[in-house]
């Protein structure tokens, strides 16, 4: 398809360029965190789309709302939040997994939260890295940040948009030794007007050609 | 110059506020070369600012890792911010602690943040490097204490488990109380002793455990506890179960501190079986002790060295000594007893681990001196285990029945009117001669000895006179013999005497001197004077001598032959003699006894049998007794000619002969009313005779005699000597009615085990037991015994020899059935005028 197709892209074409950056970004993270920490790891995408506050307790467990999140500020063209997170148990199983850590602690040390803020950083570096690059955008972010949070809560703190602003949401799953876990990438404000600016859907038209 | 000065300034601050931070501070320029290279980062990399300051990074570090070449590219191109942590990919940079760790090649854990910055238009980036050591060795001993705390925690709460499994499996039962004496714990063990779930007891008293007193005792014993003393209490006491059950129990106290709180744990054990056991040990112990003090045999235990250790009164009694003196002494040192054994009886189990039982006839040396002839048995004592730990000791006074056994013994072997040797014990010394002859080849001579005109004395004055003769004249055949010699009473007038190891030559002086001496000798009675004579066989047992039985022929024969000679005279045995006897048909007793027979000169004379006791006073037996007529007409008492009816075998014709003639003489004058019976005396020759027993049959049923009227007597002996016929016999009498009784009944010596087997109906006491028993208690003693022994086998007793008044008066204190004898009334003739018997 031509630079000079129709500018409007469809919220599903959206859907599939990020699938696809986000599938390139976990396989890259997948394969750097493997070659660092002390076990195999894989990363699959299971889903990407919209969602407002109101949607999710559709896609977090309500039983079990505290969440671990790598945050990134994004600054430049693309500003806002990118968000890393996963169910706290979830993420010490992980991260101690990743780190080979046989101790029976429930908390992470801090060494250990350390651990998976770089794991998320590495993820959403990837993520951004890719997107910077094949959309020509320029990013910057600043050192990620770990939070510990209410899943509502933390979409509160991070978001600036109204409640039912939609913000965009990948899913994927992390299989670590005999585990598996559910992951997102959370993308507040900007991503959310992808395709926004006629030079974004140009850029994302070719992309998709 | 100002600016530069400014500038100069501007970078000396900078570079003083680098070096004052305590991290490293690495800043890359759009190139990627050092532009900053802080004084930390000099002290821990040992790279100076020199050499690091315009190099690039990646040529500073050729080994970087490609997370940092990611990050710093990140950085330098995308402006993306990373953080590299210090425990994902351990020790990113070489850096050191110290010179040392340097040498040694040990880095320090470290985390780097790589930030881009804008800086003079252009994208440098910053790296900050910060040393993790301490927060590492932080968390390590963190790790290190939780994982001590949770191997305590774990520990703590196994240890805990195993704690409450133990107390909920115990089968004791345990019960926590607070310090008030409330039940704060109670555990499934007691759960299950008392009835009760925890719930309903938390916080419950003592009481509903325990029932008055006990609780009341242990509530003041709780409440009298100090603070800071340990507590502990055992005692037994009763439990109360939650159905209202009491069981015995063991019950412990103690005192246990949880923290600064004191309470008390309770262990109850459940004592109820061990006091069953108790209770039954106790009963058991009392009543042996009991049994042991009543019995009459003395019973003496030891210990494994012959301690005594125990003493029925019995056995005090029958040593003679107190309790104080035998006791824990060694019983050989304080008990004499006589015995062919060497080793004390004790001693000997004790050794052998086996029951020792001694041979009667041990004596017992009382304290006082006094001989008790003892029968003892003495037995290993073993433990659970089986090993002997000690012995035990009976012992009986057997004395009594020692000299009834003794008395029995010389009365079933010696006469009684002359106290000689007695036919029966004779014929066992003649056989003990004869084989002493065969075995040792020595010589013995037999004499056989009739005495002249006996008869004369007795047909005059009597039988009393008559046994007067037979004792004056065997105490002079005393004086003639040797000790070594056998001297007899065959029976009547006979006697024999065996001349040990005496060849003919001597045993004709010897019986040459006892015939004149009794040639000479003269016997008075009632101002009467009377010369005997006799007569004398000899004959000589050598090895050639044939058996008992000939030999005592070849005797008689001789003496026959002497008196065939004249009388008054020895003759010695020739085989001649044997031939004359044989020619003459038999021998004299032989003849005369048949010729009697085939004569009828023999007289059924009868003796009443009255009844005594309350069941049998209406009953009247008559034994039948037979005379013999001499060719003469003379009475023959029985004792003249029985012995050779025997020897020659004709009782069975006499027993056939007295039963017909009986017979008939009931057909013809006997009262077919009357319930009396007559009792027939039936030798033992006639029990082992089929066809006597065919023969009587008959007979009953040719008389038409009620079988009922007839009883049967036997010897004691005879019986025994031939049980299985007599067995035979008795039951195919008593088939048709008849009944039996056993005769002359405890002087055979048989055991009453034999009497068992016998289906006799009544026993007739030996007479010589009867007629002195109102002075002799072992007499008497023997009666009662025999009278409670037919009792007990329910059979009816018959004292023979009953003299007089004063028998027949003792007779009835034992309770003796029947009494027959001189004082009840004298043997007459069976009547044919039909007048009535008695």
């Amino acid at each position: 398809m031509s630079r000079h197709l129709q500018a409007n892209i469809s919220d599903e074409q959206k859907n599939e360029i990020l699938y696809q950056m986000a599938e390139l970004a976990l396989s890259e993270s997948a394969s750097l965190i493997s070659s660092q920490g002390h076990s195999k790891v894989k990363f699959t995408v299971d889903s990407i789309g919209l969602k407002s506050k109101q949607g999710l307790d559709s896609l977090f467990n309500p039983q079990k709302p505290d969440m671990l999140a790598v945050c990134h500020r994004v600054d430049g063209v693309c500003s806002g939040h990118i968000v890393f997170l996963l169910e706290e148990q979830s993420a010490l199983v992980f991260t101690k997994e990743v780190l080979n850590e046989g101790d029976q602690m429930q908390e992470m040390s801090e060494m250990e939260e350390e651990a998976l803020t770089e794991i998320g950083n590495i993820i959403i570096n990837n993520f951004l890295g890719n997107y910077a690059q094949i959309l020509d955008e320029s990013v910057s972010t600043v050192i990620p940040t770990l939070k510990r949070r209410h899943y509502i809560q933390l979409v509160d703190e991070l978001s600036n948009e109204p409640d039912d602003k939609e913000f965009y949401i990948v899913k994927f799953s992390l299989e670590i030794a005999t585990h598996s876990f559910c992951a997102f990438i959370l993308w507040f404000d900007h991503f959310c007007q992808l395709g926004s600016s006629e030079t974004e859907q140009q850029k994302m038209t070719t992309l998709k050609d | 110059m100002q600016n530069m000065l400014q500038q100069f300034d501007s970078l000396t601050r900078d570079a003083m506020l680098f070096d004052a931070i305590d991290s490293g501070l690495i800043v890359l320029n759009q190139k990627g070369e050092v532009v900053v290279w802080n004084k930390w980062m000099i002290q821990h990399s040992f790279i100076d600012s020199e050499k690091a300051l315009k190099q690039t990074f990646l040529m500073l570090f050729p080994d970087m890792s490609k997370r940092l070449q990611m990050a710093v590219s990140d950085a330098l191109s995308q402006h993306l911010s990373s953080i590299i942590s210090a425990r994902l990919e351990l020790s990113v940079l070489p850096l050191y602690q110290n010179e040392e760790s340097f040498q040694l090649d040990k880095r320090i854990p470290h985390s780097l943040t790589v930030t881009p910055v804008q800086m003079q238009q252009q994208h440098w980036c910053l790296i900050q490097v910060k040393d993790a050591t301490r927060r590492e060795n932080m968390e390590i001993a963190l790790k290190r204490t939780v994982l001590e705390i949770d191997t305590m925690v774990s520990k703590s709460k196994e240890q805990e488990f195993q704690l409450q499994t133990i107390l909920n499996n115990t089968l004791d039962s345990i019960v926590i109380l607070n310090r008030l004496g409330r039940i704060s714990g109670f555990y499934s063990s007691a759960q299950k002793m008392f009835g009760y779930s925890e719930y309903e007891l938390l916080g419950k008293p003592l009481s509903v455990l325990f029932p008055s007193p006990f609780n009341r005792s242990f509530e003041m014993l709780i409440n009298e506890a100090k603070d800071d003393e340990p507590f502990s209490v055992f005692e037994q006491a009763k439990s109360l179960k939650s159905n209202g059950e009491i069981f015995h129990s063991d019950i412990a106290i103690n005192s246990i501190f949880e923290g600064e709180d004191m309470q008390f744990i309770i262990t109850i054990k459940d004592i109820t079986e061990r006091q069953i056991a108790q209770d039954a040990l106790y009963r058991e112990k009392e009543q042996a002790q009991v049994t042991l003090s009543s019995i009459a045999d003395g019973v003496i235990t030891t210990d494994i060295i012959g301690q005594i250790n125990f003493i029925n009164p019995a056995a005090l009694k029958l040593t003679g000594y107190k309790h104080e003196e035998l006791i824990n002494k060694r019983i050989d040192r304080v008990i004499t007893i006589q015995s062919d054994n060497n080793l004390f009886p004790v001693f000997q189990c004790i050794e052998s681990g086996q029951q020792v039982d001694s041979i009667s006839g041990d004596v017992l040396i009382s304290k006082s001196g006094s001989q008790l002839v003892i029968h003892q048995v003495a037995s290993p004592i073993h433990n659970q285990l089986g090993d002997i730990i000690g012995a035990v000791m009976i012992f009986r006074d057997v004395s009594k029945s020692h000299r009834l056994a003794s008395r029995l013994s010389w009365q079933a072997s010696h006469d009684e009117l002359t106290q000689l040797f007695n036919r029966r014990e004779f014929e066992n010394q003649l056989e003990r001669f004869i084989d002493s002859a065969r075995n040792e080849s020595s010589q013995h001579c037999l004499c056989y000895m009739d005495l002249d005109k006996f008869k004369v004395v007795n047909d005059t004055c009597g039988h009393a006179a008559g046994d007067e003769l037979l004792r004056q004249l065997a105490d002079i055949f005393r004086t003639k013999i040797r000790g070594a010699d056998t001297l007899s009473r065959l029976g009547g007038d006979e006697f024999a005497i065996i001349l040990n190891k005496c060849g003919l030559g001597p045993a004709v002086n010897i019986a040459e001197e006892i015939r004149a001496t009794i040639e000479d000798f003269r016997f008075g009675w009632d101002d009467q004077s009377f010369q005997v004579g006799i007569s004398i066989g000899l004959v000589l047992i050598d090895i050639d001598s044939p058996d008992q039985e000939e030999v005592f022929k070849a005797a008689d024969s001789a003496c026959y032959a002497a008196k065939e000679a004249g009388r008054n005279r020895v003759h010695i045995y020739s085989p001649d003699d044997t031939e004359i006897s044989q020619r003459r048909g038999e021998s004299r007793w032989m003849v005369r006894i048949q010729n009697a027979l085939d004569q009828d000169r023999f007289q059924l004379n009868y003796q009443p049998i009255i009844g005594i006791s309350e069941g049998s006073a209406d009953s009247i037996h008559y034994e039948i007794l037979l005379r013999m007529l001499s060719e003469d007409g003379e009475l023959i008492p029985p004792g003249a000619f029985m012995s050779s009816a025997e020897r020659y075998l004709l009782m069975p014709k006499i027993d056939i002969w007295v039963i017909e003639n009986l017979f008939c003489w009931l057909s013809q004058h006997g009262d077919y009313n009357s319930s009396d019976i007559f009792a027939i005396n039936l030798s033992g020759q006639s029990l082992a005779d089929e066809s006597l027993l065919y023969r009587i049959k008959q007979l009953f049923n040719e008389y038409s005699i009620p079988a009922k009227r007839i009883s049967f007597e036997i010897t004691e002996t005879a019986a025994i000597s031939n049980l299985s016929q007599a067995q035979v016999f008795i039951a195919e009498l008593k088939q048709l009615g008849c009944k039996f009784a056993l005769d002359d009944f405890g002087s055979g010596l048989s055991s009453f085990a034999y009497l068992k087997s016998l289906p006799v109906d009544y026993l007739k006491i030996d007479g010589a037991f009867v007629k002195d028993m109102v002075d002799d208690p072992i007499d008497r003693a023997m009666v009662e015994s025999i009278h409670n022994i037919g009792s007990v086998l329910k059979l009816k007793t018959i004292a023979e020899f009953v003299e007089n008044a004063e028998i027949l008066s003792a007779l009835k204190e034992v309770g003796v059935d029947f009494a027959q004898g001189y004082g009840i009334a004298r043997p007459k003739p069976l009547p044919t005028d039909g007048s009535k018997l008695f």
